[in-house]
């Protein structure tokens, strides 16, 4: 890029300098860096002729040497286009200058005039990021990075609660049924102590008149091995999409699981608190506290998700034609939510009623 | 032919002087900036149906439309009511939307754009007087000073307790008193939403990926040769599908989900003539019966919607009843007709998240 000075008349703090070979996509840019400098005066940049590939840049500052503005404009720019080609991408950058620069040069069609705001048209000049643009390319600034951490926004009111803090156990939701529609919730209680545990991937096929359509499924259990499970499935044309879709819906389906003694009530709760049982269609599926040591004894699926809920050691017995495993399944799930429906002996005493998330709180 | 792209609104903050009625601003929270300053409406337009309070402004969108020039300058306004109580599931009687427009030759705003300079003055002597407190059309003033006006009795004594009883006898003697038309006061502060702009982008589009099945299988074999794709791959999928989803799915929840994660923190969708992003599956009540438009009788048609993002920066309490939406979608006029009075009511319809 070559750069000369015009001959100047009032001094270093005022000068035009002539850029060869460029044209609006630096000097808009450039001018735009430099008029917010608080020593310059005036900044302005004009193409003289068409034709001619020069581009006249002038600077007028109070009191530092142009030359020392040109140069802190010209490193500014190059660090701007540094950090925007890593979110942006170089080419939208420099389309959106030569974008900006011809808007700037020639009168806004459509008759708004410069009225800025005018997002409704359609088809016609829709004067976002024009002239008086104050910052509005947020564009530039979200950048492509899908991949990058977005903060939370809730949606419910009752992520709105737990975002700020006013819920402190995830145990005041369940003991109000209240539902959960954000994973994010289960995120900020759970976090860190999760696990999730990749169960299954399978592909599925669909017959379509254009040959077969293949999407993989994926099942996902998630647990912290302290009384908390939940499992999730996903399908989905990518193996990734579908794990990920499975390990939210696992987060959303998360359950509580009590836990207690078999004998002598002493070290941590490592079994069911009694024997409980679910039934679905002709199956009933028990649970029986076993002594420590013993593990769980029953069919693959069950052990896994008590395993992750954190019971250590568990009897089961099953009735009925447990050839349907569909029931079997359903029937083991009832009897693991069944642990804190049921009333045992230490609950009997009367326990005042709280209030739920929503009236505990008055406005200040 | 692509599909027409929905607009984004986001917040900033952003001076109290430039959100000044002559720039036209889109704004949330804080006094109205009016668009027709003479024609404003009575403060009996602006009180809840449900408990007869006056309403206090939500948000405003500058939406012009191209095709009509007496549409130059067109702005909706949205109301609510400050009391919780009257904020019901799937009800929408504690809002109110009005919409306002003017051609670009107007009786109160120059045919050109105006600088953004602070120190600008914008006379106001010539239009109605406006609340101290909220900003709206005021008919009643101050008895002992006369200097500052009121549009209810409620907002007068609101303001005699936050400030202007110790300013009171002062102004009464300051000859050159300049109202606090747009600027929020102390009185409004503790009544008002807090003030941002609102500002509006396109929305990122979804890239279509082509995936190809032959990868992804590929993919699938790699992790199974690590052990990595399921540690119960022996169980049938019959049992493991009837151990998930207790809860019946809420297939348009989902949608809503996926397709706001594009930006999460978006506070408005503005798609003229195109379909809501509803929340929730039931959407029959909503939708049954929008009234045409009371001026002209033309239909209506969508033209934005709020989003339950934007109560995240409005200050709406945590209690129980407090204010609470799942989306809120206006229906405006299709044709933006210009009879009746200059701020005309259009049709909102509220969709909670039920439980």
């Amino acid at each position: 890029m070559k750069i000369s000075e015009l001959v100047g008349d009032e001094g270093p703090t005022c000068r035009t300098y002539v850029f060869q070979n460029e044209s609006h996509t630096l000097g808009n840019a450039l001018k735009c860096i430099i008029t917010r400098y608080e020593d310059v005066d005036f900044c302005g940049y004009t193409v003289p002729h068409p034709a001619e590939s020069k581009m006249h840049f002038r600077i007028q500052s109070r009191e530092t040497p142009a030359l020392e503005v040109l140069k802190r404009g010209l490193k500014d720019l190059e660090k701007l286009l540094n950090e925007n080609e890593l979110s942006f991408g170089h080419f939208a950058f420099v389309s959106h200058c030569a974008h900006c620069s011809t808007m700037a040069d020639a009168a806004p069609a459509g008759g708004r005039g410069g009225f800025r705001g005018g997002f409704g048209s359609r088809g016609g000049d829709r004067g976002r990021g024009g002239p008086r643009g104050r910052g509005r390319g947020r564009g530039r600034g979200r950048g492509r990075g899908k991949e990058d951490q977005k903060e939370w926004v809730p949606v419910t009111k009752l992520g709105r609660l737990v975002r700020d803090g006013k819920i402190d156990k995830l145990e005041s939701i369940y003991l109000f049924s209240l539902p959960i529609k954000e994973f994010e919730i289960i995120d900020f209680f759970l976090g860190p102590s999760l696990n999730d545990e990749v169960l299954k991937i399978m592909p599925v096929q669909k017959q379509t008149r254009a040959g077969q359509r293949t999407r993989f499924k994926a099942f996902v259990a998630i647990g912290d091995n302290n009384g908390h499970i939940g499992l999730g499935v996903k399908c989905s044309k990518e193996v990734a999409t579908a794990i990920r879709g499975a390990i939210i819906l696992a987060k959303l389906s998360v359950l509580p699981v009590r836990r207690g003694y078999w004998g002598n009530k002493i070290g941590k709760p490592h079994t069911v608190p009694c024997k409980v049982t679910g039934k679905c269609g002709s199956v009933t599926v028990r649970l029986i506290p076993a002594p420590r040591g013993t593990g769980i004894v029953s069919a693959p699926v069950p052990k896994k998700l008590l395993q992750m809920a954190g019971v250590q050691d568990c009897y089961t017995s099953a009735r009925g034609s447990t050839g349907t495993l569909g029931n079997f399944a359903k029937a083991t799930y009832a009897a693991i939510a069944k642990t804190y429906a049921y009333l045992t002996p230490d609950l009997w005493r009367d326990i005042p009623l709280t209030k739920s998330p929503y009236s505990e709180f008055k406005a200040v | 032919m692509t599909a027409q792209k929905v607009d984004i609104g986001f917040l900033e903050e952003r001076d109290n002087w430039l959100l000044h009625p002559k720039f036209f601003p889109s704004k949330v929270g804080g006094k109205p900036a009016w668009l027709d300053l003479k024609n404003l409406p009575h403060p009996n337009e602006l009180t809840c149906k449900k408990c007869s309070e006056p309403l206090i402004f939500l948000c405003q969108i500058y939406a012009p439309y191209e095709e009509r020039t007496d549409a130059f300058h067109r702005t909706i306004f949205l109301f609510v009511c400050r009391n919780g109580v009257c904020c019901q599931t799937n009800a929408s009687d504690n809002f109110l939307v009005l919409r306002c427009q003017l051609s670009r030759q107007n009786d109160y705003y120059s045919h050109e754009p105006c600088e953004e300079i602070e120190s600008q003055a914008f006379s106001m002597d010539k239009w109605p007087n406006l609340c101290n407190v909220c900003g709206t059309r005021a008919p009643s003033h101050c008895a002992k000073c006369k200097k500052t006006y009121y549009c209810s009795r409620k907002h007068q004594v609101l303001d005699w307790q936050k400030g202007h009883k110790a300013m009171c006898s002062e102004l009464q003697t300051l000859d050159s008193y300049k109202p606090n038309n747009f600027k929020v006061t102390q009185a409004g502060k503790a009544l008002l939403f807090k003030e941002w702009e609102l500002i509006v982008d396109e929305e990122d589009e979804d890239d279509p990926k082509n995936v190809d099945e032959n990868e992804e299988m590929e993919k699938l074999r790699k992790l199974m040769q690590e052990k990595r794709a399921g540690t119960l791959s022996n169980v049938s999928e019959d049992e493991l599908e009837q151990y998930t989803k207790a809860q019946p799915e809420d297939k348009v929840f989902n949608k809503f989900s996926k397709r706001i994660n594009r930006h999460p923190d978006q506070v408005l969708r503005y798609d003229r003539g195109g379909q809501p992003l509803w929340i929730t599956s039931n959407t029959g009540s909503c939708v049954d019966d929008i009234p045409n438009c009371q001026y002209c009788g033309g239909e209506r048609q969508f033209e934005l919607q709020m989003m339950p993002q934007l109560l995240n920066f409005i200050d709406v309490g945590i209690e129980l009843n407090s204010i609470d939406w799942g989306v809120l979608v206006v229906y405006t006029c299709k044709s933006s007709c210009n009879q009746g009075p200059a701020y005309k009511q259009e049709f909102l319809t509220k969709q909670d998240l039920s439980n």
